[in-house]
Formats: structure tokens, C-alpha cells, sequence
């Protein structure tokens, strides 16, 4: 495959120039949160899924929310609890007296930006819905299989301090997020600022500056972004060495690993890593993309053994040793 | 020699040998010394004489003088000589109470010949018998110190096998480890000539200059291998792990280190270009990739350790190795 790697620098130049615009009319609402709201747009051009982990407050709504609005789409705020059905979300045929006929109630699913709050608060067949809906992008009621519009974002968050009365994701359904984002309280000075913009009662109101057809030609351009063959090998190199560790030369990690990453791990990191390319406005992949984006892609790709419970080694502490140990081309 | 003291003497003799006559029987006894500590021993001497004519008969003692204990008791000594008869009895004696005794009077039982008995006596001996004198400003202690009992077979056996058990556990543990270390594929030390490393750096890049590989057509491996040789070098020269960072960390972590602002930059560059052609196909003419080479060995040299020529004795600024 032929690259022209200065016409795609001047094409992603071109057509990356929103993102700027994009993240100023965010963080007019957004104060601090810039890793969350980096990756909410990586999501975004890459086409995938973010399970996001933080405590309640930490305007994860209101991230989604702004980004629906500055784009100009729809988005849908479900509440995931005990008691929701499959149903309540991606919709059911509801029966007319006046014709006799079963009729389709599309569910709050059918938007382009979806809030699954606390998705480990409802039961395994609704995660399913969801989970299924995210991955192939269309959801059937009845007889009938309705495409979701694009773009197509989920959000789904945790709370990582509260864990009885929840249903934690199977390993096979966290591995379809993109990326799995932590995130923490904001600094000193950016909470000033929170406070001083919410006391007021003046909100910022939020301009659409991209259109979602802006959002999809990006995307397709996205792909044209040049990565070598050496970037595909160190992203190889990364993905394998948390099922091999021993192989590269971390046999310290050999207990520690149940299971390392899949290759849909690969792709997505591959993936983000260009779209990180993208935001930094660049038509090509260095290292510093992939190593970027490299934990929000691994850290829950990773199993870890009882061992390396006991010993309070994490993923993130596997997937930053393996970063730290990987040569960089 | 005085009057007095010859009275002194006649009167301490007296006291020192007890002697009693009857009928030409002459019964004597005395004590090597009157004045022991207790436990001593004393020898207790007695002597009889009589005419060959005259039956005697002398007590028997078994095991003690009165009060005093007999510890051994020579035999009888008899001599005659011109009629007259004479019987000599040792005894070796002890007592083990202080204080001041008599020793009884020594009875020889005489039969005269118009066939009556009679007895002949000893006089009795004043025996003083001393205690130990305690030194109460020391303290107690033993007689003896305490006898260290001889280590029986079984207990050798039982040592030497605990010992054996405990050298058999500390191997088993250490080839355990070394077969793990062996299994995980620990890289075997490698003796290696000790260069200083920007001389490495600079033999290298001679090395990676003679290949000739941008000259023929192997642009990103020329690029590849010298920022490899540099980074190498800075993980030998600075301590960071330059080769797992990416050219923004690697820069970030050269920060640290004091060094001209002209060579942090040509550093930046040289990496900064150098992804350029590895990540982003961008293909240099050949004036930069002469350059590639000028620049790594001038950043070799400026950050090289610096060596000090002003005193006799040469300093060189540590290295990490």
C-alpha cells in the first residue's frame, strides 16, 4: 500500500481541526477531566465503547452530555438497576387495539450517545442487551433488526467503592469497551473553578460546532493514518507480552498474568493509537500514541491470579511494567 | 635459753604425751599435733612396755577413739629385748566437728602374776579441732564447678543428623531457585571488556558509518540503528532506561541532567527526525543523513564525562554502567 504520508499529514490536519474546537466548547462546561474527555474523543473516531471508573461527581454525565451537544446528536441517560429489563432499554412491540397490530417502541438505546450508568447494577441478561448492541451496532425487536445511528457511543461507568448488590462484568463483556477509564478528583485550583462556575447559576451554554457527518468523514479519514510496520510490531510486542511474559524477559510476571490480553486488545490499541495520532493532528503513528492510549486499552484486558491479588499487584501495575520493559522502536 | 621458756616446753610436753606407769607397765600416747582444722588428720601413737613376765592386753578399736573417727589403724609392733617387752600401735585419726576435745585415756589391762587384773591408763590428750573461717565479704560459690556430662552416641547421631537435614534443606532451596532462574530464562551474566561507554557510542557509530546502509537504500535501518547506539549510550552514561521511551521521555528524563542547552537540542532533533523516518516514511536527502552521523557523535562527545586536566590525578565523572 502506496502512502503519501504529506497529503494525509495535510488531509488530517485539515479534517482534525474540529477536535481544537470541539474540546475548547467542552471545556467550557468540562473544568479539568482532560484525560476523560481526550478519550471520550478517541472513542469517538475510533468507533468504540468506554467503561468508565470514578466515584459519583465527577461529571461523567455531564461529559457525555456536553460532547452529544456540541456535536449535535442525540444522547440518552439509562439508569441501570436491579430491577431493568432488556426491554426498558433497546425497546418492545406494544400491541394496538386500533389496528390489531403489535407495534415497535424503540428503547433509549436508539440514540448516538448513551450514558449506561453504574452498568454493574443490573443483572447479566440486561448487560447482554447492551453489550450486544455495542458490538454489532443494531438491535433486533421482535422480527425486526434496526441499525443504530451513527455515531454510536456508550459510556458505561462503575463505581469501583460500592461492590454488594451488583453484578460484575464477565471478562468476555468488559473486554468489548475500548478503553476502561479511571478516573479521579479533580485538582485544588480546577475545583475552585467548578464551584465558582456552579454557584453562579450561569451555565455555559454549549455551541454545536461538529456536525455527526463531521464526526463520521474524520473517522474514515482516521484510518488513512500512517502506521508503520515498527509501530505494528511494538504494539505486537506489548499485546504479547502480557500472555508470554516470560518471553519478554518479565518472568517475574509469569504468576501474576491468569490471562493476558485478546487480540481484540490489538486491534483496539492499534486503533486508539491512531485516533490519539488524529487529536494530536498528526497523519502518523509514533510511539508516544501507543503508549498514550496503551493503558485505558490494557488494563482490563488483563487477568491477574490470586497471587498477584494477595501481593496487591493490579493490571495497571502489569501493563506499566510491560510499557516500561517493551523496547520502543 | 631462758628459765621461763624451758618451763614453757616441760609443761606443753606434758600436755602433748600422755603417759601412765603401774608394776614397771608404762602405757604412753600422743598426737603429732594437738591443734588441726577440721577433717585433718592425726596421728595418735601409743607405746607399752612391761616385763616379759607380766600378760597385757590392749583394747580393740574398730572404728573410733571416743569421738574421734579412725581412718586407718597400723598393725601391732612388738619388740622384746633383755625381759622386757615393748608394743607400739599407730592410728591415724579425724574429727569433723570443731571445737576442743580429749582424747580418751588409752586403757592396757595388766595381768600381775599372782593372777590379779589391773589397768594402766594414758592420760588424755587435749585435741583442738578448728573450723573453717568464712570470709563474708565474698560471696558464695561453688566447691566445684558444675561437671559437663560426655555427649552419649545417641546424642552425636541425633546432632549429626540435624545437621545433615538442615545442609540437605539449604541445597534443595538453592537448586530450586537456580532451576526456576534457569526456567525463567535469566539472562546468563556475560563478562564484558569494561569501555567506557561514549567510547562504545563512538566505535559503534564507526561501525554503523562503514555498513553503508542509507548509501544503499536502507534509509529507516541507518536511522533505526543510530538512535539505538545514542539511546544505548545514554542508558550507559545517565542511568534511564532510554531504549523503553519513547523521544518525549527520553527528553523529559534529559532534563535532569546538566547539560548545554545547544546539545538538548540536537539531541531533540536528531530523535525528533529520526521518527520521522522510522514512523512517517519521510525520506531525507542525503546531506541530512551525513548529517544523522555528524550529529550523534557530537552529542557523544558533549555529553561525554568530563575530565579534569588540572590536577596531576585525573578525575572522571562517574558513570551509570
Amino acid at each position: 500500500m502506496n502512502y503519501d504520508i504529506k497529503a494525509i499529514n495535510e488531509k488530517i490536519q485539515k479534517e482534525s481541526a474540529f477536535v481544537d474546537l470541539l474540546t475548547m466548547e467542552i471545556n467550557k462546561v468540562i473544568i479539568g477531566q482532560k484525560h476523560m474527555v481526550e478519550r471520550l474523543l478517541i472513542g469517538l473516531l475510533a468507533n468504540g465503547h468506554i467503561l468508565l471508573e470514578g466515584v459519583p461527581g465527577l461529571a461523567k454525565t455531564l461529559a457525555i452530555k456536553t460532547l452529544s451537544s456540541a456535536i449535535d446528536a442525540k444522547f440518552q441517560r439509562i439508569q441501570f438497576t436491579p430491577d431493568l429489563l432488556p426491554a426498558d432499554l433497546v425497546g418492545t412491540l406494544i400491541y394496538n387495539q386500533k389496528d390489531g397490530k403489535f407495534q415497535t417502541k424503540k428503547g433509549p438505546i436508539f440514540s448516538n450517545f448513551i450514558l449506561a450508568d453504574e452498568i454493574n447494577r443490573s443483572p447479566a441478561k440486561v448487560q447482554s442487551a447492551l453489550l450486544e448492541a455495542m458490538q454489532e451496532r443494531q438491535v433486533t425487536i421482535g422480527e425486526e433488526t434496526f441499525k443504530l445511528d451513527e455515531p454510536f457511543l456508550v459510556m458505561a461507568t462503575q463505581n469501583p467503592i460500592e461492590q454488594e448488590g451488583t453484578y460484575p462484568l464477565p471478562e468476555a463483556q468488559v473486554d468489548r469497551f475500548m478503553l476502561k477509564i479511571k478516573i479521579g478528583y479533580p485538582t485544588k485550583e480546577d475545583e475552585l473553578l467548578i464551584m465558582r462556575q456552579n454557584v453562579t447559576g450561569k451555565n455555559a451554554a454549549v455551541q454545536q460546532v461538529v456536525s455527526a457527518k463531521e464526526i463520521l468523514k474524520a473517522r474514515s479519514s482516521m484510518q488513512e493514518i500512517y502506521m508503520d510496520e515498527k509501530i505494528e510490531r511494538y504494539i505486537l510486542d506489548i499485546v504479547f507480552a502480557t500472555r508470554n511474559p516470560k518471553d519478554a524477559q518479565l518472568p517475574n510476571l509469569v504468576n501474576l498474568i491468569n490471562y493476558g490480553a485478546s487480540p481484540r486488545a490489538t486491534i483496539s490499541l492499534a486503533l486508539a493509537s491512531k485516533a490519539y495520532a488524529f487529536i494530536k493532528r498528526r497523519g502518523y503513528v509514533i510511539p508516544e500514541d501507543v503508549r498514550a492510549v496503551a493503558m485505558d486499552v490494557m488494563r482490563h484486558r488483563i487477568g491477574v491470579t490470586y497471587e498477584a491479588e494477595a501481593e496487591e499487584v493490579t493490571s495497571e501495575t502489569i501493563v506499566q511494567e510491560i510499557l516500561n520493559k517493551v523496547e520502543v522502536p | 635459753m631462758e628459765m621461763k621458756t624451758l618451763i614453757h616446753r616441760f609443761i606443753g610436753s606434758l600436755l602433748l604425751i600422755g603417759i601412765a606407769f603401774a608394776q614397771d607397765v608404762s602405757v604412753t600416747a600422743s598426737v603429732d599435733s594437738q591443734s588441726v582444722s577440721i577433717g585433718d588428720w592425726i596421728r595418735y601413737s601409743v607405746q607399752v612396755k612391761f616385763p616379759s613376765s607380766v600378760s597385757v592386753a590392749l583394747p580393740a578399736y574398730k572404728d573410733s577413739i571416743g569421738s574421734f573417727d579412725i581412718v586407718q589403724q597400723d598393725s601391732l609392733q612388738r619388740t622384746e629385748l633383755n625381759g622386757e617387752v615393748e608394743l607400739k600401735k599407730s592410728f591415724v585419726i579425724s574429727r569433723y566437728d570443731a571445737g576442743s576435745f580429749y582424747l580418751q585415756p588409752y586403757m592396757v589391762r595388766i595381768k600381775k602374776s599372782d593372777g590379779t587384773i589391773d589397768s594402766v591408763l594414758s592420760n588424755p590428750i587435749p585435741v583442738e579441732i578448728r573450723g573453717v573461717e568464712v570470709d563474708t565479704s565474698q560471696t558464695i560459690k561453688d566447691l566445684k564447678p558444675p561437671m559437663t556430662v560426655p555427649m552419649s552416641m545417641e546424642e552425636f547421631a541425633l546432632y549429626v543428623g540435624i545437621v545433615l537435614a538442615l545442609t540437605g534443606i539449604g541445597y534443595g532451596i538453592y537448586y530450586y531457585i537456580q532451576k526456576k532462574r534457569r526456567n525463567a530464562g535469566d539472562p546468563v551474566e556475560e563478562h564484558k571488556p569494561n569501555i567506557p561507554p561514549y567510547l562504545l557510542a563512538l566505535m559503534q557509530l564507526e561501525e554503523l558509518e562503514a555498513k553503508r546502509l542509507w548509501q544503499a537504500g536502507e534509509i529507516k535501518g541507518y536511522y533505526s540503528e543510530a538512535t539505538e547506539i545514542i539511546r544505548r549510550y545514554f542508558e550507559a552514561r545517565f542511568g534511564i532506561m532510554a531504549l523503553e521511551m519513547t523521544t518525549g521521555e527520553v527528553m523529559l528524563q534529559l532534563e535532569k541532567f546538566k547539560m548545554e542547552k545547544r546539545t538538548f537540542t540536537a539531541i531533540e532533533e536528531m530523535l525528533s527526525s529520526a521518527d520521522l523516518v522510522k514512523f512517517a516514511k519521510h525520506q531525507p536527502v542525503a546531506s541530512e543523513n551525513e548529517q544523522v552521523m555528524v550529529n550523534a557523535r557530537s552529542i557523544v562527545e558533549q555529553t561525554k564525562p568530563v575530565v579534569e586536566t588540572s590536577t596531576p590525578e585525573t578525575t572522571i565523572v562517574p558513570e551509570h554502567s
